[in-house]
């Protein structure tokens, strides 16, 4: 009978050392230095997913990115198909206040769960982070949660000499994406106008050793220029990556993404401008019969829709005068029936979801198939 | 009979409300949590701001007879919120508006002087206090061009916009792609600003603060354009006045043009013979042409240094590294691209 006995305790304690050595194996290589904590993200600027329901946060006040793991991950081929009028005034209501004292600041599709993720900040500057499942508002705790971050240092390179302390400069997080390993971002300083655009390796180490680049453009090949960007994407033409930047100062631009190295001077194709009094907002990727398109919204333009295989073929940079008043040049594009879209995101293979002002000032949360876009 | 008798009499009490109190739990002026007496199961229990259908999300704790209900951002200042217990209200409460009355002022307006470069390229605002982080400060802001009598749009409107840390100082660009050189909305438009013509930039009192108090009233700026700027920042037009040992004195960077007045007071360094940074406060007088800097201890005599971090840029964004926009056509620039550059003084 204490034979039996030995033997089962020996057995439990068999599976249990089997169950954690497995529990071990399986925690996922892209979280292993995650810790569990307060994140106390101060600001929500950007937020985008990466792969196993990992969320990017781009925290300006904090010049952080953090990487949250939301947890979410239960798989759906399909998201919700939403159109809730009055946005913004539901997410106040679950906030307990008035639309007008919120800002959402971004939006983000978790492509797993097909989940709409949603930043917002009070009227303090509060960040709060929201999750609709299915039209129901959830709150994403930013505390006692799976996290890692890494602190974006001064991206103007520094010698020795100055050791003043603290910079008083502050980026503005403008646009980040997850791409091939990589958290790419964008951020406009409060101070000097400059370019730097960074591609940060994840899971984050604590050497940033990351590259961070000045790009910039040649507005019709005579005048070079520093400027920032503000939106970004990369697509892939010809089996080749490039990295499709969109600048505050109007002109659309592409790189080859093996060309974006730490210490690069890079200077890309201008394909197209895109009219003035403009900052381009989101851009987004998606395939309409098998064909690849890319969108963007903008602040004082409508969603644009560009042809993957016409900025293929356009082998031109600008070089030509046109004197139409605030004209676009270069590649084509389609102008869609999409005013005033704030935010914009793929929902699933063959829907993206986006928030819109609407002509009468509501703000609605609307899904809307590729088909038509 | 007897059964549905005792339904309706079970009914009727089950629609007795009976009002809770609750009581605002505060941590300095934010309203935190409310917690309430009550046997209730809380998930049966919603929030409401008053008149609204939206439950307010939170945490709720339940202890003995005690809920807590900690919303996930504080209520609103001043609003009235509703306690539901399924459809029913059982409980209603105010939160204390804002104590603080003192209303926020604009302090500063960079570039302080009247006469601006037609390339123009940013303007700062600085405020007395941290000011409401949702509106676009644009809805704020207006230009008048007084000349042409007409109102006008001058800066880029930015999703996110260029605050400091605090939310005290707004950066605001002229729209980049009219200044650029040969942009198409450059060709076409021209520059934000005309050589010539006067301009009011107008911002309003209807701008809040973090804390719900208005601007303490409508502020004006006038400017006069002056011809474009292609001229980069070259230490040869600068001088030092230097000081004398013993003394705290200040010394002075007088430059030749007005400068970006956020960057000259970050990125002006003074060195000694040691190449130890030599303690002490840098101020912009003179319409931000003119850099002091008064030293923690007296000069001593001696060679010192004066390093510029290279990102200094004037009013047009020309830096001491090169000009806005570089014209390849033109003769290459000769300024070396460094991190810094350096002048020097000796005090006596």
């Amino acid at each position: 009978m204490k034979k039996l006995l030995l033997i089962c305790v020996l057995c439990g304690l068999g599976l249990v050392t089997i169950s954690a050595i497995s529990k071990t194996e399986t925690k996922s290589i892209l979280k292993s230095n995650f810790t569990i904590g307060n994140t106390e993200i101060a600001s929500i600027n950007g937020i985008s997913f990466g792969p196993e329901g990992i969320l990017f946060i781009g925290d300006s006040k904090n010049a952080t990115l953090y990487a949250l793991d939301t947890k979410d991950t239960e798989k759906l081929e399909k998201g919700t198909t939403l159109n809730m009028a009055s946005f913004d005034t539901k997410v106040a209501g679950a906030l307990g206040t008035m639309a007008d004292q919120i800002k959402i600041t971004d939006m983000a599709v978790n492509p797993i769960s097909k989940k709409v993720y949603i930043s917002v900040h009070t009227n303090d500057g509060t960040p709060v982070l929201l999750r609709l499942n299915g039209e129901k508002l959830e709150n994403v705790s930013l505390k006692n949660v799976s996290y890692s971050k890494l602190a974006l240092s001064n991206p103007v390179a520094t010698d020795k000499k100055d050791r003043r302390g603290r910079s008083q400069r502050k980026w503005a997080i403008a646009d980040l994406k997850y791409h091939n390993g990589n958290v790419m971002l964008t951020g406009l300083s409060n101070k000097e106008f400059s370019s730097t655009f960074r591609s940060i390796p994840f899971p984050f180490t604590k050497a940033q050793d990351y590259a961070s680049l000045e790009i910039w453009h040649a507005a019709h090949g005579r005048f070079e220029t520093y400027a920032p960007i503000k939106a970004f994407d990369v697509i892939s033409m010809n089996n080749k990556e490039y990295l499709l930047a969109s600048y505050t100062c109007t002109p659309l631009v592409l790189f080859p993404m093996e060309d974006l190295k730490a210490g690069n001077h890079l200077k890309g194709r201008t394909v197209a401008e895109l009219g003035s009094g403009n900052a381009p907002i989101d851009m987004i990727s998606f395939k309409k019969d098998g064909k690849p398109y890319f969108v963007m919204s903008n602040t004082n333009r409508s969603v644009m829709r560009f042809d993957y295989d016409v900025i293929a073929n356009f082998k031109e940079t600008l070089t030509e005068s046109v004197d139409e008043f605030a004209v676009a040049t270069g590649i084509p594009y389609v102008s869609l029936p999409m005013v005033n879209v704030l935010h914009l995101d793929n929902l699933d293979a063959n829907n993206v979801v986006y928030l819109q002002r609407s002509a009468d000032g509501d703000l609605v949360l609307r899904t809307r198939p590729t088909k038509w876009m | 009979m007897v059964f549905f008798c005792f339904s309706i009499f079970f009914s009727c009490i089950e629609q007795k409300v009976v009002p809770v109190k609750a009581v605002v739990n505060y941590d300095g002026a934010d309203a935190l949590n409310v917690t309430f007496e009550s046997d209730k199961d809380i998930k049966d229990i919603h929030f409401f701001l008053q008149g609204k259908n939206e439950p307010i999300l939170g945490d709720f704790e339940q202890a003995h007879h005690t809920i807590l209900f900690r919303p996930i951002v504080p209520f609103t200042k001043g609003k009235t919120y509703e306690i539901k217990y399924r459809q029913e209200i059982i409980g209603m409460f105010d939160v204390e508006a804002s104590k603080t009355n003192d209303n926020p002022m604009l302090t500063a307006i960079f570039p302080s002087t009247d006469t601006v470069p037609e390339n123009l390229l940013k303007m700062y605002f600085v405020f007395s206090k941290p000011m409401q982080e949702v509106q676009n400060a644009l809805e704020f802001i207006e230009v008048y061009n007084l000349t042409d009598h007409v109102a006008t749009s001058i800066f880029l409107e930015l999703q996110n916009e260029l605050w400091n840390e605090d939310h005290t100082e707004l950066t605001l660009w002229l729209d980049p792609g009219r200044i650029k050189t040969d942009l198409v909305p450059n060709r076409n438009q021209g520059l934000p600003l005309e050589e010539g013509k006067e301009y009011e930039i107008r911002i309003s009192s209807k701008w809040y603060d973090a804390q719900n108090n208005l601007l303490d009233k409508n502020y004006t700026k006038h400017i006069y354009v002056s011809k474009k700027d292609r001229i980069q920042l070259a230490l040869d037009q600068w001088t030092v006045k230097t000081s004398k040992s013993g003394t705290r004195d200040p010394i002075f960077l007088n430059v030749n043009e007005p400068l970006d007045a956020m960057l000259a007071l970050e990125t002006v360094l003074i060195y000694d013979a040691n190449n130890s940074i030599v303690q002490g406060d840098f101020k912009l007088i003179d319409h931000e042409k003119r850099l002091l800097f008064t030293p923690s201890e007296p000069w001593k005599p001696g060679t010192y240094s004066i390093s510029i971090r290279s990102i200094l840029e004037d009013l047009a964004g020309n830096n001491l590294n090169h000009l806005f926009d570089v014209d390849l056509q033109q003769k290459k620039n000769n300024t070396e691209y460094t991190e810094h550059k350096e002048l020097s003084f000796k005090v006596l």
